[in-house]
């Protein structure tokens, strides 16, 4: 661990930490918005509006200015208006970084494809998707992470790789390739395949991406550790921690080394990876674990609001992170996670964010428990795929 | 809606590449109204490809002669063997002109989920034309997926005990990219920066 990490290293990077905000967000045929537009400035800002309004969705949209599949995971052609007769839909927004980027993302297609492409435009040229992260981090937190430590350890593992591949990009096609490689081993041990080499071609790609996989989850943690519980409040403190065989080996090997040992094993596991299909050892079987420190115990045996605050802490943690890294400040995704919080927790997380300088997109259905932010945020209340107008007395 | 002979020509245009029904149905209508300067002049092309197009029998490529103009040319390198998986990473190859050798075309990459064993590339092929001596550097030209990778690995150990050294193109391009998306001048670069497979 490298000194001065911690909290004199996070109050210094504050200075030239550039902001990032969105000043206007347009959808065409996005999930249930036919046509919406919203206009912003650099505060945060809360979504009220009943259940189905179409808070979320909105948020969904805002994820899609990373690469992938978005907050909810989902497939290109999910995002077109039900009910539309096109399944073309688009999400553009403009930004405000050290000069205005204009964003735009969306399917633009003749055909009615299963699966068509998503394409982005960064100022009105095509770029491929990963140029999205040259210009903004999103970091987001939904109701579908609350069970993620009462559920199997490979939701951990999605969760952990999707932290480290927002800050390491390249994670995410190690991840690819050793899943790919793992499945392709997988067919020709169940063929009982004779083709030797290939099998051995094969687990050496395997044993090679699997040390790139743990090798950057692990410089992930060994940043982002320090930088939790380091806030201005009293969110807990976290400590994640890796195991597993690989791990261990790891630690007392070169990584070389543990590349070889890796191998050896696959190829002694291979009778039993066929009938049980996987492989007995590897990255895919990698234990995360997390620990509240000041409790001096494990996330799994939290209560649900303990979670949900080290889910938090470990947001704002990456957040630092990302500041640090990027010298830019994400935009955060907060869905329905105010209103779980205790009125000291929520008041905390408000501080923070003002600390942290971002802005946050907050959801909700009741808007009372914003009020506390006052000024500090901007207020729209969502109604039916539509912004209400505000009266005004 | 359509006649029958309509209908069977969009349908078959459908299934064309990067086409679908509703492209299929605009490029059909496409021909029609341009009968003379288009629809004709295909039409013949189509059957004169159809009669006339062969595999070469040594390295894959498609030509008029069962020995392609590639294999014929007396001013290629023959001390010099490409590996390409598809035809269409041939003709990347030559847009770049920065390549003298000879090619061989493998008929795809090694994938087990898709039923692509080495019995379906053309290795013994290549065998039989490394062992008439004549050559001395074999360069992959395969895609970074790991079937493109994994295919280089295994042709690479079927033919190590000879006295060939075997190099591969040192793509600085996005994984999984394909040959045929490269511009001249990276496949050139990636050409001369070839490094040894090992
Ligand atoms: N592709 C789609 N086309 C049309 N409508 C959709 C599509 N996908 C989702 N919806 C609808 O959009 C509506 C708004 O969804 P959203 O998740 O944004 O609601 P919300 O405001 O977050 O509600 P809640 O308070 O319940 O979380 C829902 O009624 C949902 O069924
Ligand atoms: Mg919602
Ligand atoms: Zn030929």
């Amino acid at each position: 661990m490298r000194p001065g990490s911690g909290v004199s290293l996070e109050r210094s990077l504050d200075t030239d930490v550039h902001s990032c905000w969105i000043a206007a967000l347009s959808l065409q045929n996005f999930r249930n918005y036919e046509i919406f537009h919203l206009e912003a400035d650099q505060r945060s800002v809360v979504l009220t509006g009943e259940n189905g309004a179409g808070k979320t969705n909105i948020l969904e949209a805002l994820s899609l200015l990373t690469p992938g599949k978005g907050l909810r995971r989902a497939k290109n052609s999910d995002f077109a208006r039900v009910g539309s007769d096109s399944q073309n839909w688009s999400v553009s927004v403009i930004m405000k970084a050290d000069e205005e980027v204009q964003v735009g993302t969306g399917v633009q297609s003749l055909e009615n494809l299963e699966d068509p492409r998503r394409i982005v435009k960064i100022n009105h040229a095509v770029s491929p998707q990963t140029a999205l992260s040259e210009w903004v981090s999103v970091l987001w937190q939904t109701p579908q992470m609350d069970g993620l430590f009462d559920e199997g350890m490979g939701v951990q593992r999605k969760f952990l790789d999707r932290l480290v591949s927002t800050l390491f990009p390249e994670h995410t096609q190690h991840l690819y390739r050793y899943e790919h490689a793992l499945r392709e081993r997988s067919r020709l041990l169940k063929e009982g395949s004779s083709e030797i080499k290939w099998i051995e071609i094969l687990e050496a790609t395997i044993a090679q991406e699997g040390l790139a996989i743990l090798s950057l989850r692990d410089v992930f943690l060994k940043e982002l550790n320090p930088l939790c519980g380091t806030g201005v409040t009293n969110f807990p403190k976290v400590e994640i921690s890796l195991r597993g065989d690989l791990e261990s080996w790891a630690d007392h090997m070169s990584s070389l080394e543990a590349e070889e040992k890796f191998q050896r094993s696959l190829l002694e596991s291979r009778h039993q990876d066929t009938q049980f299909g996987g492989a007995k050892t590897g990255t895919h079987q990698t234990q995360v674990k997390v620990f509240h420190v000041a409790e001096n115990k494990f996330a799994e045996v939290c209560s649900t609001g303990e979670q949900k605050a080290l889910l938090l802490g470990i947001m704002l943690a990456n957040c630092r992170l990302h500041m640090k890294h990027h010298r830019r400040r994400p935009l955060l995704l907060l869905d329905e996670v105010v209103a779980h919080l205790d009125a000291s927790r929520r008041a905390s997380l408000f501080e923070e964010i003002e600390d942290l300088g971002v802005q946050a997109w907050f959801t909700g259905t009741d808007e009372s428990i914003f009020l506390p932010l006052g000024e500090k945020a901007q207020f729209f209340k969502i109604h039916r795929a539509k912004i209400v107008p505000k009266i005004v007395n | 809606m359509h006649s029958p002979d309509i209908q069977r020509l969009i349908q078959l245009l459908s299934k064309l590449p990067g086409l679908g029904p509703r492209s299929g149905r605009r490029a059909a209508l496409y021909l029609i109204k341009n009968k003379q300067t288009t629809l004709e002049p295909l039409s013949l092309s189509l059957i004169r490809v159809a009669e006339t197009i062969k595999i070469c029998t040594i390295c894959g490529n498609l030509d008029s002669e069962t020995t392609c103009a590639l294999c014929r040319s007396p001013e290629r390198d023959e001390s010099l063997l490409c590996i390409v998986a598809e035809v269409d990473d041939l003709w990347a190859m030559e847009r770049s002109g920065c390549y003298k050798g000879h090619y061989h075309v493998l008929g795809g990459v090694l994938s087990a989920l898709d039923g692509v064993g080495p019995d379906k590339l053309s290795i013994p092929a290549l065998l039989a034309r490394l062992e008439k001596g004549k050559v001395k550097e074999v360069v992959m030209a395969l895609s970074t997926t790991i079937e493109g990778q994994t295919t280089a690995y295994y042709v690479a150990e079927q033919i190590k005990e000879r006295d060939i050294s075997i190099t591969k193109l040192a793509h600085g391009v996005p994984m999984g990219g394909e040959l045929d998306y490269l511009d001249d001048g990276t496949i050139s670069a990636a050409l001369k920066a070839r490094r040894p497979v090992n």
